[in-house]
């Protein structure tokens, strides 16, 4: 444990907390978030509402603790389909070479040129806003990222001896890939992922904040920063809880990434 | 005059050095020989205070009367250049890439001497001559990648020689170079050592280019010195049965076909060598020696006649 | 038939541009290579670095096609042959290479990496890792253990392992015994001239060190700059070398 950096350490604290809290969020909230009460709205704290009420009456404590379930669910959902479509085209283009590893990865590129809002927007003009519109937007964005780790980790095990040795013994091109390639290439694409991660909700609350992500009634941090706005004299915290939140959690998947890529890297170079 | 006396490099309870002592002179030609993990290179750093922070020496090492066991990294910095230098195993690893060569050679020049860079620009020339790099004014305006492996060797060496040590120490100086460039970067080394009478300390697993460059040689074997002698001597009558394993384990170009079409084979030394920390207690060959006696795995062997072990020579 | 004809096997590299309007320079890496290798011969490919050995190493174990030329194992000529044609014929020619440490997965078994020439072609026989693990002097049950586990000489076992348990016809030895210690040097070097005669194993040895390759090859062929320096027994070269690079190489091996 001693030998664990700090930074993996607080990273891994921080997601656990909002990860955690988003899991309960599904069988347990202090209130329903949805319950609106008007006349006690702009509670302050107090032991029945932890962090007060919004503008409407609803508990924030509850929101925050559902919109956790939000981000948390699209981050890893966006970043899952993204990284999966992504890895797959490096690890493809690795394998093949030549004339497909430029197009795929100059397909790659096109994905890159497509800015992620204005794509969302895009997509929320055509299909109408939604949670659905986030996933797809930002998953759309994750897999020029992670093609090039992928290709670029790959190409460098392709130059490795066992693996001409395996070219020796006569394993085809999808073998090699499913045994020597992937399972080396695993540490810096789960680097890459856990930073996507951070990016993906913060991608998220953006979408949110300018409506185009999660709507009502499912809560969002983007969403109640949005509306908090107009609320800044009258109650600033309603606008720094969510705001509070948002940076605990990319701060800590920042951090978990941080920390991954300091384990995996010297230990690699240690272990020769 | 520079002496290691009973020096002694540990980690924790392994040995990577045991209770080495010999001494070097002006001029002196000597080659250190052993496999890896036999602890010439961990020699070599010892001897330019650069073991790794975990190492703890103990004994005694005399530059010059100084007694440099346990000083300071100031007193180390004062000694290194101009008492000792070294020249290491990986020409490219050793300078700077984004650097020409001629300001990774004069700079040093400029700080250690107060020199301005136009006597910093002539010195460096003057020891790329004597280091016989050819074309040595283009050589400086150039990056490392752009000349070949040999050259960039002669580069290390003449920065090492910039500060005109007493010693010269070289780890596997030629390891990674071509047969025939390894044989003329030998043959500087040697010259060199000669010309400017300065000691030189040659350590290499390579047996042909230490019997070329040096006078003396020291076998090394898990931290020990097993056997020394006269390079001429050794190489052809050694006497610790190491050092007969080993020579004897040399491949022959000249392999007869024996009766029936089979090849001779090498003779070898059976096993492999232990790690550190298995390394027995007393005599280090012990396990794997062919004349092994009860004493010889607990207890250490006394130096006699240049070499150490239990059962001299005439009764093997 | 001769197990291994090379034949005026030439390949080149046509190297960046150094500016928009110059022609790309081309570095010729072989030049007009030719040789035999009958069953159970052992031919040592000898050069510097640059000679363009590993290149026509490379081209012997059909991984790059000649530019001109053909390679012909057991007749067939690698570069035209049909890739499942190519697939079925590979346990018959088999590698080991320099780095003990880089040529075993890591993360594998070393009893799935020798095994792995048997899974290529749907066989996969733990009798048959169990027999070579034991051919090569190491034991059946070390098939359990990770590389890490063992030294670079072990692991270099490993690896002859794994390429001689579809029992190959040939074996392609680059550099096998170069990053090895003097003492493991010659026992890996006994091995193969047991394996040799064990399996009636033709050897292409490949290595920069003259006495390495003379004390187990019957012929040499001597590289410089890609073209053919010298080829002969070994007898002859190294007794009677006809080329000044050749009696360079033997001086710098100390065996003059």
């Amino acid at each position: 444990m001693k030998r664990l950096p700090v930074n993996f350490l607080i990273g891994t604290a921080f997601v656990g907390l909002v990860v955690g809290v988003a899991a309960l969020s599904l069988i347990w909230t202090p209130h329903d978030h949805t319950l609106l009460n008007i006349r006690s709205k702009f509670a302050p704290a107090s032991p029945e509402h932890w962090l007060g009420t919004d503008q409407l009456g609803r508990d924030v404590f509850s929101q925050l603790m559902t919109a956790a379930r939000n981000s948390v669910v699209v981050a890893l959902t966006a970043v899952f389909i993204g990284g999966g479509i992504g890895v797959s085209l490096g690890l493809l283009a690795a394998a093949i070479g030549g004339l497909v590893e430029d197009f795929v990865m100059r397909l790659a590129d096109i994905s890159f040129a497509f800015p992620t809002l204005l794509f969302a927007i895009m997509l929320a003009a055509v299909f109408g806003p939604s949670l659905t519109v986030a996933v797809v937007a930002i998953a759309f964005i994750n897999i020029p990222v992670f093609a090039r780790v992928a290709r670029a980790s790959a190409n460098q095990i392709w130059t490795r001896e066992y693996v001409y040795a395996a070219r020796a013994a006569g394993m085809g091109r999808f073998a090699i890939t499913r045994d020597h390639v992937l399972p080396n290439i695993a540490a810096p694409v789960i680097v890459q992922a856990t930073i996507e991660f951070a990016i993906a909700i913060l991608a998220e609350a953006a979408l949110s904040y300018l409506g185009l992500g999660a709507q009502p009634p499912a809560p969002s941090w983007g969403r109640m920063l949005s509306e908090a706005q107009t609320l800044m004299y009258l109650a600033p915290q309603l606008a720094i809880y969510p705001g509070l939140c948002i940076v605990l959690a990319v701060l800590g998947f920042s951090l978990l990434g941080d920390g991954l890529r300091d384990i995996t890297d010297p230990r690699l170079a240690r272990e020769r | 005059m520079i002496g290691a006396y009973n020096l002694t490099v540990a980690f924790g309870a392994a040995q990577a050095l045991r209770d080495v002592s010999f001494e070097v002179h002006p001029g002196d030609r000597i080659g250190v020989v052993g496999e890896s993990g036999c602890g010439k290179t961990m020699l070599g750093l010892a001897m330019i205070g650069m073991t790794p922070d975990a190492a703890k020496v103990s004994g005694s090492l005399l530059l010059n009367g100084t007694e440099m066991v346990g000083a300071s990294e100031n007193s180390w910095q004062d000694q290194r250049a101009r008492r000792v230098a070294m020249v290491f195993q990986e020409p490219m690893a050793a300078l700077n890439p984004i650097k020409r060569i001629g300001d990774s050679v004069m700079e040093p020049l400029m700080v250690h001497f107060g020199l301005s860079r136009k006597q910093a620009r002539k010195r460096a020339l003057a020891l790329f001559e004597e280091v016989a790099i050819p074309d040595p004014e283009a050589r400086l305006k150039q990056f490392p990648h752009e000349v070949s492996g040999g050259q960039r060797q002669r580069v290390l060496i003449a920065l090492a020689l910039s500060c005109d040590p007493e010693l010269l120490i070289a780890d596997e100086p030629t390891t990674a170079l071509d047969a025939n460039v390894a044989l003329r970067i030998t043959d500087l080394l040697a010259r060199l050592a000669r010309d400017r009478t300065m000691a030189l300390l040659f350590i290499s697993h390579d047996l042909a280019a230490v019997a070329r460059a040096t006078q003396d040689m020291l076998v090394i074997y898990g931290g020990d010195i097993v056997e020394r002698g006269s390079t001429a001597d050794v190489l052809s009558q050694p006497k610790h049965p190491y050092t007969q394993g080993l020579l004897a384990a040399r491949p022959s170009p000249w392999n007869v076909r024996e009766i029936g079409g089979r090849r001779k084979r090498l003779p070898t030394i059976p096993g492999s060598v232990p790690s550190l920390a298995n390394l027995p207690t007393g005599c280090r060959f012990a396990g794997r020696c062919p004349f092994e006696i009860s004493r010889c795995a607990a207890q250490k062997p006394v130096e006699r006649e240049g070499t150490i072990c239990h059962l001299p020579e005439a009764e093997r | 038939m001769t197990l291994l004809t090379v034949e005026n096997v030439t390949r080149r590299y046509r190297m960046p541009r150094q500016a928009l309007l110059t022609p790309p320079t081309v570095l010729t890496a072989v030049d007009a290579a030719t040789f035999t290798l009958e069953r159970g011969e052992t031919l040592g490919l000898v050069g510097e670095s640059g000679s363009g050995k590993s290149t026509l190493a490379r081209m012997v174990m059909a991984f790059e096609k000649p530019d001109e030329g053909r390679v012909l194992f057991e007749g067939e000529d690698l570069a035209i042959l049909p890739a499942a044609d190519l697939r079925a014929l590979r346990p018959h020619f088999q590698l080991v290479f320099q780095d003990p440490y880089g040529s075993l997965n890591p993360r594998r078994t070393v009893g799935w990496s020798i095994a792995e020439p048997l899974r290529a072609t749907d066989q996969d026989d733990r009798a048959l890792v169990a027999q070579a693990l034991e051919q090569v002097g190491l034991r059946s049950a070390d098939a359990s253990k990770y590389p890490h586990e063992f030294s670079g000489g072990q692991r270099q076992r490993v690896a002859i392992a794994r390429a001689i348990v579809t029992r190959p016809s040939l074996l392609v030895a680059d550099e096998a015994v170069s990053a090895l210690d003097m003492s493991v040097q010659a026992q890996i070097l006994n091995l193969l001239m047991d394996l040799q005669e064990e399996l009636g194993l033709a050897i292409l040895f490949i290595s920069h060190d003259l006495s390495v390759v003379g004390s187990i090859c019957d012929s040499i062929l001597i590289m410089e700059y890609g073209r053919t320096v010298e080829y002969g027994s070994t007898n002859q070269i190294m007794n009677a070398p006809k080329q000044a690079y050749t009696r360079s190489l033997i001086t710098a091996a100390g065996l003059i």
